[in-house]
């Protein structure tokens, strides 16, 4: 297989990535076979570099490299494309505070954008997955980028990351999904992804209207409810779930101030994932249930 | 006992008038807390001002319904110590 090395036009980014490993490039072609490719004199804002480390045929390592430096310890080459993922999302994670960022799956209908923000496990990637393969437009798996001042959410489609069980989930959803390579005994489990870019607006870079904030959580034991959430508790939780909230200081606050008073909330917990999506697509426009009201 | 605000600068507030909860925003450690809705009004009230527990628990009292008069008269001095060990407020003996 020949060296991969493209610009990548990812939503407001341009990715430079290069790469000699061989699973590691079988992934990105596979997906983002379908992501527009930026201009070779376009200003490119993460220059990735996967190589591969050490010299022991029996040791395969690989090291992310970002801007010419490596930027963290060596992973086995197994693991890479995982590594090239995690190092993508990093990029924005650590810079870019141009937005307000919330870790969080975004996905939006014609109705609007649903920000999904959720700790690892909650079951926010898993739903986004199925929401793609079901019509919805998948925004992001990892960052709900909000401008300041606004009520809207800047597009950053990118593969959306799965986790152990949720992989035979999903494929068991739907037989249309595209899967890169697995990347095994990581510190999450076994880590396979997704092509994300399911949707023909899937590489449309307008913001695109909030219409609701949903903290999902994934459990088995409990009824299956979309009930409203207060909107303080939500602005809280909300910014326990950004990567610089406090980082930009007020106006962080007026930002997530801006966006919570548009903006809907609502707690899901679900098992079934047919269920969900039902509830996400009846879920009232516009404003709230009453807090004493829920779906379930 | 007094009170006055231990910020810099007034503090930023989030309030919804459905909840009983508010948001607050401390400008100087950029601390974001979850109050009740008395404490962030209690601070809001409190301004430039350095005011009593008596003088606080009449605002409070008017700016709330009569309902909650004795409540508000019973907590007042234990929500600003929570506000003092929160550093939104400093206490003058």
């Amino acid at each position: 297989m020949r060296p991969y090395n493209e610009n990548l036009a990812i939503g407001p980014y341009t990715y430079r990535i290069r790469t000699t490993l061989r699973n590691v490039a079988a992934g990105l072609q596979a997906l983002y076979r379908d992501f527009p490719r930026a201009d070779a004199s376009a200003f490119v804002d993460f220059d990735i570099a996967l190589r591969s480390h050490g010299i022991l045929p029996w040791r395969k390592l690989s090291r992310f490299g970002f801007d010419g430096r490596d930027q963290f310890g060596p992973v086995p080459v197994h693991q890479a494309y995982a590594s090239l993922e995690w190092g993508m999302n990093w990029c924005v994670s650590v810079h870019c505070n141009e937005y307000l960022k919330l870790h969080a799956a975004v996905v939006a209908s014609d109705a609007g954008a649903i920000i999904m923000p959720g700790v690892p496990g909650a079951g926010k990637s898993t739903l986004c997955a199925a929401l793609g393969l079901s019509g919805w437009r998948i925004l992001s798996d990892e960052h709900a980028l909000i401008p300041p001042g606004s009520r809207q959410v800047v597009p950053l489609c990118r593969p959306v990351s799965l986790k152990n069980e949720s992989i035979d989930v999903i494929r068991s959803f739907s037989r249309d999904a595209v899967f890169g390579p697995p990347s095994l005994d990581t510190h999450k489990g076994t880590v396979q992804h997704m092509k994300g870019d399911l949707h023909p607006e899937s590489h449309a870079t307008d913001p695109v209207p909030v219409r609701a904030l949903v903290f999902p959580r994934f459990s088995r034991d409990e009824p299956q409810r979309l009930r409203a959430r207060p909107r303080t508790v939500s602005f809280v939780l909300a910014a326990y779930h950004s990567f610089n909230y406090s980082l930009l200081g007020e106006d962080g606050f007026h930002a997530m101030r801006h966006l919570v008073e548009a903006a809907p909330c609502f707690d899901l917990v679900y098992h079934d994932l047919e269920w969900a999506m039902g509830a996400l697509e009846r879920m009232p426009a516009g404003e709230a249930l009453p807090q004493s009201a829920e779906m379930s | 006992m007094h009170f006055s605000l231990a910020t810099s600068r007034t503090p930023l507030f989030y309030f919804d008038p459905n909840e009983e909860t508010s948001v607050c925003f401390n400008p100087d450690s950029g601390d974001t807390h979850l109050l009740s809705t008395l404490a962030a009004v209690a601070l809001s009230e409190l301004g430039d001002e350095t005011l009593s527990v008596a003088d606080l628990t009449q605002i409070l009292k008017s700016r709330f319904d009569a309902a909650s008069a004795g409540e508000i008269e019973t907590y007042a001095p234990t929500l600003m110590e929570e506000l003092s060990n929160l550093g939104l407020v400093k206490i003058h003996e």
